[in-house]
């Protein structure tokens, strides 16, 4: 490799922060806090290290945890040092094993140049590789780029991605040796695992990769074509010597947001989501050397036990070196309710039973009386005990806080959301459902309602909701938009005539009239639109709908209007492709072909002039379709499909909602909905504990379905 | 901002005296680029900054301005600009406004200065007429800016192009023929479409510039401009022209030009652009080019200027307004057809509005005429008169978002009919 | 294979069919200095036709070189677009509203190159270059505002001819600085006679009643009543399924299945299906049923604006006088709506529903008002 140019080297003497970093594992750079848990750092070697450098001590022995500082995180105290400690199913940890065992193979490696690791945060991934990178001996090359916090302007945004490349093919098509540490890093602190003690080499081990953990903004449109360029590059290139990793957390769809005033014609309008797709593109990933594993977040059952194990430590008794007095330590309840919450992310629930721990007030308030009911209560079982009394109590507090620490994370999924406003549920409907929801956490209270003055009173007084429109803009998962259209597909199953309908489609018109992005600053006003539009729509669809709403079985199904949108656009691109063909509706109507000459540059006896889209899709692919019907094949079938049109079902057809039934991740709690959850077994159960369970089992019950996709919730 | 360095200034300078000498920038002042940009100190962003200046200076400036730059073209040059007043005495109408301008020119002390009004009323021309006349022709390119806001409406055209210019000195070697009293006039045309910010930077730079620079503020609305610079400015108010002095001046022209414009065609041309003089010029123009192109030359007609005008024939909306139940004037009579139709009323409307839109009418100029017509027809009902101006209203909103000519017309016309029906 | 729309299209000012004054004036414009143009008219008028007639008037048969290039501009923001550019040595013809929110880049850029390049053909019978701006009522007011400095600027060697819909949306000073000129749609007359040039032509014998409900149909658009005619020709060679005693010439008042047996585009059909389906029951099983046609109308590019007035139109030939103004006013109301929102369909449906209720409480006699 030629060694970088003088000039560049005094380029990356800048502060740290500006530019991107990359080095060795051995010396890697603290990771940034969105990836998964770091190993632990020893407190006597982070000193004087500034933000830069830690040591990873991959293969720590529980001994060495407890001779850690205190204060340090759990999440790096704790974090798994071999494959058993992984919370990942063995199999996709053998997968990546095998794939990183091949990926050295001279025969394979030419197939085996890039992992794209993806899955939800805190699903291990990064664990996973840097366990499986010590185990085979292979150094871990990082790419990271400091300059989040300054406002790029377009060019050093582009210029980052250059950066990136560029280290890309300096790191991947260099032979190993050659790769120095980074000139401007601080010496590496030596450590017990760490081999190297010098600059150069920096690594005893000749198996390196490259990882990419820290994205470039992805959402910026050329930022993320560079980089998907980029990565085909590298899959192209022959001189490439290292595989390489990209690890992708993926986040939910908010098309809102990464709707770009360019989405005219581009993937803006879609939701854009960020998963292992839409940050390296298809292409990347259809690629021979290309392989995608994806992770799935961490079951409730490795979890818990991952946890339990933890808390163990934690809570040992001093004689054993546990750092605080067993009697704090949170109940099995209360570590359920934080799993549960978690959603899958091991290190959010870490970080949780962390803050739990840390409240001494709590933990001994739950360490009192949850203890008791952790350690002798099983499931579903009666126990009497003494933290009884106070144990109810605190158990108000536990949720309280809990939906504090955990707040982003118990955000409501969309089938419950979508529940929640099409059941339109009011108090007085019926005193079981009343008596139920009752202080029920995300239910509304009843409260009085202000009359309405008379000449509105009949038709507008309704009882008063059990939603709060507020409440579930901020819990949506999803941006409004996107939820309107999922409103939107579902609702008519829900009303019993037209009128009510148009209230409810009159209201999502309204709301979609406002949310127009236009004008210099549609970025700006889109946050406050949206929820101004969610509130429009979902508060004229609870207006609008039945009271009670019937109950029939519906079922909540995936909107087709963004797979619409997308047909129409692949039609629209089809019809443009048309402009550069000459099969009779180009782009310009030629008047006189030349015999002979049509294939010359250019169109002979013209004096055409361009036909405008809308006269072409109205006018000329409909008629074209039927005036070329005979013999067609080719482009013009193309437009024989465009200018026809389905038969229209007679008029006893009854339609029904159709599409993709909601369910995946979109788990509800509401039982009337879907969830199928046992009762208590025993009815003796006092009162205040029947509800800890309750919700436990509640809990349990959401967290059991979150983790297995196959589980049928459409059930009633 | 920094000051500049000495050099910097220097070349200011050179490029002003350039420009006042009738001549651009050339290969020369390139070589050691003028500092325009005011921010970038390296050669590359004062050699960008260099020629797009020139552009913001709006082109008509350059008639009037020193060296004409592209005005070979006299044969096409517009009227507009052709007959732009050359000083304060040609400006039509505006006496009130001249007459307290005129002052200034004694006595080279002016304000700040901010001109309102409808377009076509005489602001742009006022200002230049008032420029040429204090500086001369050999001065008006250093000491007179004309920025377009709408342009480069944006607050870096505020800080950057407005603040250098506003902040060079003045050179004092002039023609004693002119007062050329010691500042530099900076005029903003169409301010009203300066964004807020842009808007509140420049009131600062008014503020801290004042000594040597004097603004003109120019737009149709000045509800427009933020409170703070309306209140630094002595307000000018332009009145729509009145119909004689209209006349006159396009009386003046046709002689000048030759044009053979009769009465009846010169009342539609008055009648069709509204009390704003340019449209009337240009429509002219455009009219005597049609009839001047056919051999022989053919005298101007009341159908060809409102044709140009794209201004709906009168006959055509009397009947649309027939269709809508309003009998307008006796004259248009015959052109409808025997009344005691069997289709229904709505259908009346329907083919009526149909036959418009076919015909190519812009829906806004029929509904604008409808206006004309139905606001005024004594037959009408104030009550029903109201229900049609709100009518109008939401169409005309509608259509300037957008929405599709004939639904919208269609529509209004059938409310109108309601209108009118129901009060009859 | 070409179409009989373009086979048999004018090429120079004298073979334009009607709007004979317009011709002619077109003619002494083009033997003086030709000014800045605004060609405005309803679609299918022939406003395309009379402005490469115009050309041909103006630079001769070199006009017909034509090459059709795809360019591609650079935003602000370094996306690249890609707009199809057609040009001759004389005039370069181009749709910057293809560009969507960027076409005031496209608008400068092509005619700052233009501009500043001089004719280089030296037999030019010209010293300018033609640029003709399609869709010009589509151009976002900045563009507009572009295009009006341009205009301004480079007089000497650029001339601009605008081509739109309606004037409502150009602003006033490009209005100011251009020659109005209207192509009003040809009358039902001129459509016949042109339908009978094209079919002698083709030596097609097509019956006088035949030409009369396509050019009806039609609605003053030509393109459309030569599209028909020779899509009618195609299924039905001797025009036998046309009956001289069809509703539409009659002038009775027209049934469905009247409305549906005339050649029309099938989209055109589907929404005329879908209104059906409207008037034909209203539940909220039939709004879902009508959702999915009008999502199938979308998905074939049939802009949502054009469904609401085709259906509009069919719903109005079918329902009562007394709420035929309630449709139009709903149809007016929905259609906007659709201008400021981004979810087409959201718009669409909300306008069938309302329909479906209306025309609920019409039958029911409670009346709307």
């Amino acid at each position: 490799m030629p060694s970088p140019p003088p000039k560049r080297v005094k380029k990356e003497l800048k502060p740290l922060s500006s530019r991107p970093q990359f080095a060795i594992s051995s010396f890697a750079p603290k990771l940034p806090s969105s990836s998964m848990p770091p190993p632990p750092v020893p407190s006597t070697s982070s000193k004087g290290k500034g933000k830069a450098k830690q040591v990873e001590v991959l293969d720590l022995t529980e001994d060495e945890v407890e001779e850690q500082d205190p204060e340090a995180l759990w999440v790096d105290r704790f974090a798994p040092s071999t494959r058993d400690e992984l919370g990942v199913h063995p199999k996709k940890v053998n997968d990546v094993a095998g794939w990183l065992d091949e990926a050295y193979n001279p025969r394979l490696s030419k197939y085996r140049r890039l992992l794209v690791m993806s899955g939800p945060s805190g699903a291990a991934k990064t664990a996973t590789l840097k366990i499986l990178a010590d185990e085979l001996d292979i150094d871990i090359l990082e790419y990271r780029n400091g300059s989040n916090f300054t406002f790029a302007s377009d060019d050093s945004r582009d210029s980052m991605v250059e950066q990136f490349t560029s280290f890309l093919a300096r790191a991947g098509m260099a032979p190993a040796l050659e790769l120095g540490p980074d000139p401007s890093l601080p010496p590496p602190p030596s450590s017990s695992s760490s081999s190297s003690s010098a600059p150069l080499p920096p690594s005893t081990r000749s198996k390196r990769l490259i990882l990419l953990e820290d994205l470039p903004n992805t959402s910026h449109y050329p930022t993320k074509l560079a980089l998907r360029s980029a990565l085909q590059q590298y899959l192209a290139s022959p001189r490439v010597t290292c595989p390489l990793v990209v690890i992708v957390s993926e986040a939910l769809a908010r098309p809102g947001v990464g709707l770009d005033a360019e989405s005219t014609s581009g993937e803006g309008r879609r939701g854009e989501s960020v998963d292992a797709r839409s940050v390296c593109g298809i292409d990347v990933l259809q690629a021979p050397g290309c392989r995608e594993i994806s992770f799935n977040p961490i079951a409730v059952t490795i979890m818990k036990k991952a946890l339990t194990k933890i808390l163990d430590r934690v809570y040992a008794s001093k004689s054993s070196g546990g750092l605080l007095p067993t009697s704090a330590r949170p109940a099995v309840g209360t570590l359920e309710i934080i799993i549960a919450h978690s959603n899958g992310d091991i290190r959010s629930a870490l970080m949780s039973l962390q803050f739990l721990a840390s409240n001494p007030e709590l933990a001994a308030a739950t360490g009192a009386t949850l203890l008791g009911a952790g350690k002798e209560t099983g499931k579903g079982k009666k126990r009497k005990s003494d933290g009884e009394v106070k144990g109810a109590a605190s158990k108000a507090q536990v949720k309280k806080l809990l939906q504090y620490v955990t707040a982003r994370e118990s955000s409501l999924f969309i089938f419950h959301a979508l529940g929640k406003v099409l059941y339109s549920k009011r108090w007085g409907e019926s005193a079981d459902d009343d008596k139920k929801d009752l202080d029920r956490q995300g239910i509304q209270q009843e409260q009085e309602i202000d009359r309405l003055p008379k000449h509105l009173r009949k038709e507008w007084t309704r009882k008063p909701s059990k939603v709060n429109p507020d409440v579930l803009f901020a819990e949506a998962p999803i941006d409004s938009d996107v939820f309107l259209s999922y409103m939107h597909h579902n609702y008519t199953a829900f009303t019993n005539d037209i009128d009510e309908c148009l209230g409810i489609v009159e209201g999502m018109s309204t709301a979609d009239g406002l949310m127009r992005l236009e004008g210099e600053d549609w970025l700006q006003r889109v946050s406050l639109t949206s929820q101004y539009s969610f509130n429009t729509a979902v508060r004229s669809t609870l207006l609008h709908l039945p009271s009670p709403v019937p109950r029939r079985k519906q079922v909540l199904r995936k909107s087709a209007l963004w797979e619409k949108m997308r047909e129409t656009r692949a039609n629209e691109e089809g019809i443009e492709e048309m402009y550069r063909k000459k099969d009779g509706i180009a782009l310009v109507p030629p008047f006189e072909f030349e015999a002979g000459e049509e294939d010359g540059g250019g169109w002979r006896g013209g004096g055409g002039s361009q036909r405008s889209r809308r006269s072409l899709t109205t006018e000329l692919v409909p008629y074209v379709g039927v005036i070329r019907q005979k013999g067609t094949k080719g482009a013009l079938s193309f437009f024989t499909e465009l200018a026809t049109f389905p038969p229209v079902p007679s008029s006893h057809y009854q339609a029904t909602i159709t599409g993709e039934t909601l369910g995946e991740k979109d788990v509800d709690e509401d039982e009337d909905l879907a969830v199928v959850k046992e009762e208590p077994e025993d009815e003796e159960m006092a009162e205040a504990e029947a509800e800890v369970l309750k919700l436990e089992e509640e809990e349990e019950a959401v967290g059991e379905l979150l983790w297995d996709p196959e589980d049928d919730i459409e059930d009633d | 901002m920094a000051p500049s360095s000495t050099t910097q200034k220097v070349d200011a300078f050179a490029m002003m005296r350039q420009a006042a000498a009738g001549k651009k920038p050339s290969a020369a002042a390139e070589a050691s680029p003028p500092k325009a940009s005011g921010s970038g100190s390296s050669s590359k962003a004062a050699n960008s900054g260099g020629p797009a200046v020139a552009p913001m200076f709006k082109p008509k400036g350059s008639g009037l301005g020193a060296g004409p730059k592209h005005v070979a073209d006299v044969e096409n040059q517009p009227w507009v600009e052709k007959y732009r007043p050359k000083n304060l005495e040609e400006v039509s109408a505006q006496d009130h406004t001249v007459q307290v301008l005129k002052k200034t020119l004694g006595n080279s002390n002016l304000p700040h200065m901010l001109f309102y009004g409808p377009p076509g009323t005489g602001k742009t021309s006022t200002i230049l007429a008032l420029c040429k006349q204090l500086f001369g022709p050999e001065l008006f390119r250093s000491r007179v800016l004309e920025l377009n806001a709408s342009d480069e409406r944006g607050i870096s055209v505020v800080r950057d192009k407005i603040k250098n210019f506003a902040k060079t000195t003045v050179t004092t070697n002039h023609d004693p023929n002119y007062p050329a009293p010691p500042f530099k006039i900076i005029i903003l045309d169409e301010a009203d479409s300066m964004t807020q910010d842009a808007q509140s930077a420049l009131r600062r730079i008014m503020e801290s510039h004042s000594r040597i620079t004097r603004f003109c503020l120019i737009c149709n609305y000045v509800t427009r401009i933020i409170e703070p610079i309306t209140s630094r400015c002595s307000k000018f108010r332009f009145k729509p022209l009145d119909v004689s002095s209209t006349e006159l001046r396009l009386k003046e022209i046709c002689l000048k030009e030759n044009v053979d414009c009769p009465d009846d065609a010169l009342r539609a041309l008055i009648k069709t652009s509204d009390g704003d003089l340019r449209r009337a010029i240009t429509y002219l123009q455009s009219a005597s080019r049609l009839h001047s192109a056919t051999t022989p030359p053919t005298p101007l007609t009341a159908i060809s200027v409102q044709e140009i005008g794209g201004v709906v024939p009168d006959g055509v909306m009397a009947e649309l307004a027939k269709a809508l139940g309003v009998e307008s004037g006796a004259e248009d009579v015959e052109m409808g057809e025997p009344s005691g139709r069997t289709v229904g009323a709505f259908e009346t409307v329907q083919r009526a509005v149909e036959k418009v839109v076919r015909e190519g009418y812009s829906a806004t100029q029929v509904l604008t005429q409808l206006h004309d017509l139905l606001i005024l027809d004594p037959l009408v009902s104030p009550r029903a008169k109201a229900k049609i101006a709100l009518t109008l209203g939401e169409t005309d909103k509608c259509l300037t978002d957008g929405a599709d000519e004939e639904l919208q017309l269609l529509n209004a016309c059938a409310k109108i009919r309601k209108a009118v029906s129901e009060a009859a | 294979m070409s179409l009989l729309v373009d086979k048999w299209r004018p090429k120079t000012l004298d073979e334009l069919a009607y709007h004979e004054d317009l011709s002619e004036r077109l003619r002494a414009l083009a033997q003086t200095d030709f000014p800045h143009t605004l060609f405005y008219g309803p679609s299918g008028a022939g406003k395309k036709t009379r402005i490469m007639c115009t050309l041909k008037e103006l630079f001769g048969p070199g006009v017909d070189k034509l090459r059709i290039e795809q360019r591609t501009f650079l935003t602000p923001s370094k996306r690249k677009i890609e707009i199809n550019v057609v040009q001759s040595n004389y005039h370069i013809e181009l749709t910057p509203s293809d560009a969507g929110n960027w076409d005031r880049s496209v608008v400068q850029e092509v005619l700052k190159d233009i501009a500043q390049t001089q004719q280089v053909d030296l037999n030019a019978k010209k010293r300018f270059k033609v640029v003709i701006i399609n869709e010009a009522d589509l151009l976002s007011r900045d563009a507009q505002s572009a295009l009006r400095r341009t205009m301004e600027k480079f007089t000497a060697n650029l001339r601009v001819i605008l081509c739109a819909n309606s004037t409502s949306r150009i602003i006033g000073p490009i209005r100011s600085r251009c020659l109005l000129l209207r192509v009003g749609a040809p009358s039902e007359a001129e459509i016949c006679k042109v339908l009978a040039y094209a079919a002698k032509k083709e030596r097609l014998s097509l019956p006088e009643h035949v030409a009369t409900l396509l050019a009806r149909i039609s609605q003053g658009n030509l393109r459309r009543a030569l599209l028909s005619l020779e899509a009618l020709h195609t299924q039905d060679p001797t025009f036998k399924t046309v009956s001289a005693s069809h509703s539409l010439l009659t002038g009775t008042k027209q049934s469905a299945s009247d409305l549906d047996s005339v050649p029309r585009p099938d989209w055109e059909k589907y929404a005329g299906r879908a209104a059906e389906k409207i008037l034909g029951e209203q539940t909220p099983e039939r709004l879902l049923e009508v959702r999915g046609m009008l999502y199938e109308l979308l998905v074939h590019c049939i802009p949502a604006p054009l469904i609401i007035s085709t259906i509009s139109k069919r719903l109005m030939d079918r329902v009562d006088e007394e709420i035929k103004a309630d449709v139009v006013y709903w149809a007016a109301f929905y259609e906007h709506r659709l201008r400021l929102g981004s979810k087409p369909i959201f718009h669409l449906e909300a306008f069938c529903a309302r329909i479906m209720s209306v025309y609920k409480q019409h039958l029911l006699g409670i009346g709307f008002d």
